[in-house]
């Protein structure tokens, strides 16, 4: 059986007694962010391997310092292996655009829908992380917890401190918009059209 | 279609096509806007199942050496920074000591970022860079006009550190000039002093100097 995991807010009391300089903090902390060079070699295969063994080492080290930089805006809404995917998956994509190496489109397999009409290739993960950045907050956390986090609505309503309606709100908004993002229309406002 | 229009559409799972959807949404359009925004959520499904595939099993007690390295030298330079921020809270009676502390400080050498370079045995190393304010610490250079020589060793320890280890020794270099690794560069804190010796072709030392650099935006 799998040792549990630790929940987002501990890993906030954890970013945090690191930032805050205590050396307790410095073996678990490290133990967490050794994921990311693992992050990276596992994004890069499935990518097709665009970039070489060198390219990832030197990402890796590059990644961690754009990591540390950020890292007094982890928040604790997600677990830290969330957000640091999301720091691997752009440096990654990134560094295969200036290598002028673009990674492989995702394999027409994963794209299948169960039981559904055929493969479809809309959106591309790469499509939807930097739509879900740009859309940004509040709409974006709500997006994240319910696919990324797997959280139900009311799991991530209790996570950002906000009502479930609230959160249900948010997130269908938040669909429309970012379906406007990826078909590149025109913003629309926030209010529903009557 | 709205937002409400679109919450009942997913909740109930309608079928864009169906004639449920098309009373409640009323417009071709509209059901087309349906039929993305649940190919949306389905892609959305998918980019989580990957995270979550890539993200299984990733994390170990194993740690390699250089992130914990580097986790370890950040959390002390915050810690660092920490003390600076407690004290400064201290200052009326700081201050009194300090002024005392100062008298004694001043009659021993200390580390200052901008302190002149030193030389010893009749060396002349000139130009080392960095010095003092940078922008970015990337490598070491300098120029020797001094005795003929075998072999330079470059050694960079820490401004703020309480020992006197080096944080970084180069290997044997025959230039005048010692590029780091990213690695390598992660390791350096803000500031350093950093020394560069000459040794003729019997290891013996014939000349150093040294220099201290920061870095400033």
């Amino acid at each position: 059986m799998p040792s549990p995991e630790p929940s987002p807010s501990q890993d906030l009391a954890l970013v945090q007694r690191a930032l805050n300089g205590h050396s307790d903090a410095v073996r678990p902390l490290a133990q967490r962010l050794g994921c990311v060079p693992k992050l990276l070699a596992r994004i890069n295969a499935r990518r097709g391997s665009p970039l070489t063994s060198h390219d990832l080492e030197d990402l890796g080290q590059d990644a961690l310092i754009a990591i540390w930089k950020k890292l007094e805006k982890f928040s604790g809404q997600t677990t830290l292996e969330g957000w640091l995917y999301r720091f691997c998956f752009l440096e990654f994509m990134n560094r295969s655009r200036v290598k002028g190496r673009m990674p492989r489109p995702m394999p027409v397999e994963l794209d299948t829908l169960e039981g559904g009409e055929g493969a479809s290739d809309w959106p591309a993960q790469e499509e939807v992380e930097e739509a879900l950045r740009e859309l940004g907050y509040p709409d974006e956390d709500v997006i994240r917890l319910r696919h990324f986090e797997n959280l139900s609505f009311d799991q991530a309503a209790e996570a950002l401190g906000i009502p479930s309606s609230t959160a249900k709100t948010r997130y269908y908004r938040g669909i429309r918009r970012l379906r406007h993002r990826l078909r590149g229309l025109a913003p629309e406002g926030h209010r529903d059209e009557r | 279609m709205n937002d409400d229009q679109l919450r009942r559409a997913l909740e109930e799972g309608l079928d864009p096509s169906s004639d449920e959807a098309r009373e409640l949404l009323g417009s071709v359009e509209a059901q087309e806007e349906l039929r993305d925004c649940q190919r949306l959520v389905a892609g959305l499904e998918r980019a989580g199942d990957l995270q979550r595939s890539d993200l299984h099993g990733v994390t170990s007690e194993e740690v390699p050496v250089w992130i914990e390295q580097f986790v370890g030298q950040r959390v002390a330079e915050r810690g660092k920074q920490r003390t600076v921020r407690s004290r400064r809270r201290l200052w009326i009676p700081a201050l009194m000591a300090a002024a005392a502390l100062l008298m004694l400080i001043s009659l021993w050498p200390t580390r200052e970022p901008e302190a002149p370079t030193r030389t010893i045995l009749g060396s002349s190393f000139t130009a080392l860079e960095p010095s003092g304010p940078c922008a970015e610490f990337s490598g070491f250079s300098w120029e020797y006009d001094g005795p003929a020589h075998g072999y330079f060793v470059v050694q960079v320890f820490s401004v703020d550190s309480s020992t006197d280890r080096a944080l970084l020794e180069s290997p044997r270099l025959t230039e005048s000039l010692w590029s780091l690794s990213p690695r390598e560069i992660a390791l350096l804190p803000e500031r350093i002093e950093w020394e560069v010796r000459a040794f003729d072709g019997s290891t013996r030392l014939i000349g150093s100097r040294s220099a201290s650099a920061f870095l400033s935006p």
